[in-house]
């Protein structure tokens, strides 16, 4: 007769772990970490090339770059400023986990960062359920996709702090409705603050670069309080 | 998830193809006495190689579960598992179908071949901040059915844990 044995044990309680370490070395040197995700193709390699380029240059930025195959994310965001660049190949895997960010932020000094990016797999299914120790996760989507996409990705856009709709010039090019995504996404998380870019004309970039630049302030303002 | 799942499932699948071509060519070298040595060195770097690859992707849903209960097996000495339940939130985006076929793909030819994987869904559920309403979230409609407010925090629905196992000591 087989025993029953309670584990009551948490499937990735060892990425969990790992996270939680993260989260603190983060807090500790006032760093404030953006998880950027979305499906392959909706523009984030684009929005942070936009974003580095933007962003005040008295803020200090490492970025990590998740691609499965190529460093080819990497390389383009290199030549877009002066930031500090790691790629992470991830050789197949679809989703960036806590363990390759320890690996990839022992090679920079953390005393030395104010905003730290991940760029996660284009993917919206296997990253929601990993935490890499950030403070948001920030979910891109672009006008060229489903506006139904918050529905078939629920965990995602429930996890996410803020929503970025990009390729806003092309709207009225495709079937995609403004109001009918942003309702989705309120629907899933009433709480989802949402954006609206466009890295080929540059529209929204200022109101979302001064955004961050405002996440990554409160963040130094408190720590140094506490 | 599902495309880990393709994933693991083209590497063994693969893997498989070319181990046996490998012996095949090692068979009619034999017959043939020509090359053996080279084919076998072949298979030997080959398999060796594979191996590595695995260990590179262990970090998937499917082997944290596996490695979660090698763990246990280990620490509490049992013989076998003969079941594995899993609660599994139904805001984690899992496809049951698709992980108990990784299950199987990666537990074939190991000590949990025949261990059954059992999947709860665990509904999400939601308390409204607003009024203190306690309510299921049907189709993920995080709205207040009794005030309308769409501030809702959640209680459940982001499980993925090993509940229990069955074991034989």
């Amino acid at each position: 007769m087989p025993e029953k044995i309670t584990l009551e044990k948490k499937v990735l309680s060892e990425n969990d772990a790992l996270a939680s370490n993260l989260r603190k070395t983060f807090d500790e040197n006032n760093i404030f970490v953006i998880n950027l995700v979305s499906s392959p193709g909706s523009g984030k390699t684009s929005l942070l090339e936009k974003t580095l380029a933007k962003l005040d240059e008295k803020f200090r930025v490492a970025l990590v770059a998740g691609d499965v195959q190529t460093e080819n994310d990497a390389d383009r965001i290199k030549k877009a400023g002066g930031t500090m660049v790691r790629p992470i190949v991830t050789g197949g895997s679809c989703h960036l986990d806590a363990r390759m960010i320890k690996k990839s932020i022992d090679q920079f000094d953390v005393t030395n960062i104010d905003l730290f990016i991940i760029e996660n797999v284009g993917n919206l299914v296997c990253p929601s359920s990993y935490d890499l120790g950030e403070d948001m996760k920030i979910v891109l989507i672009s006008t060229t996709e489903g506006d139904d996409k918050p529905l078939k990705y629920p965990g995602m856009f429930r996890k996410s702090s803020v929503m970025v709709i990009n390729k806003i010039d092309l709207l009225g090019f495709s079937e995609f409705e403004l109001k009918k995504v942003k309702d989705n996404a309120h629907q899933i998380n009433g709480s989802l603050e949402i954006m609206e870019t466009s890295c080929r004309t540059g529209e929204g970039i200022d109101v979302w670069v001064n955004w961050l630049q405002e996440q990554v302030i409160k963040k130094k303002n408190n720590s140094s309080k506490s | 998830m599902s495309q880990e799942i393709n994933y693991y499932f083209c590497i063994v699948f693969f893997k498989k193809r070319i181990e046996y071509i490998l012996l095949c060519i090692l068979l009619v070298d034999l017959i043939e006495k020509q090359n053996a040595i080279v084919t076998f060195l072949l298979y030997i770097v080959f398999t060796e190689v594979i191996n590595w690859e695995d260990n590179m992707h262990e970090l998937s849903i499917a082997s944290s579960i596996v490695k979660t209960v090698q763990l246990e097996i280990e620490k509490r000495n049992l013989t076998s598992v003969t079941k594995i339940a899993l609660h599994v939130g139904a805001l984690t985006d899992i496809v049951p179908d698709s992980l108990s076929f990784g299950f199987e793909a990666i537990t074939k030819n190991t000590n949990l071949e025949n261990t059954e994987l059992q999947i709860e869904i665990v509904p999400v559920k939601g308390v409204c901040k607003k009024c203190n309403h306690n309510f299921e979230v049907v189709e993920f409609v995080f709205v207040c059915p009794s005030c309308s407010s769409n501030d809702i925090s959640m209680s459940q629905g982001n499980e993925l844990d090993i509940a229990y196992i069955e074991a034989e000591d």
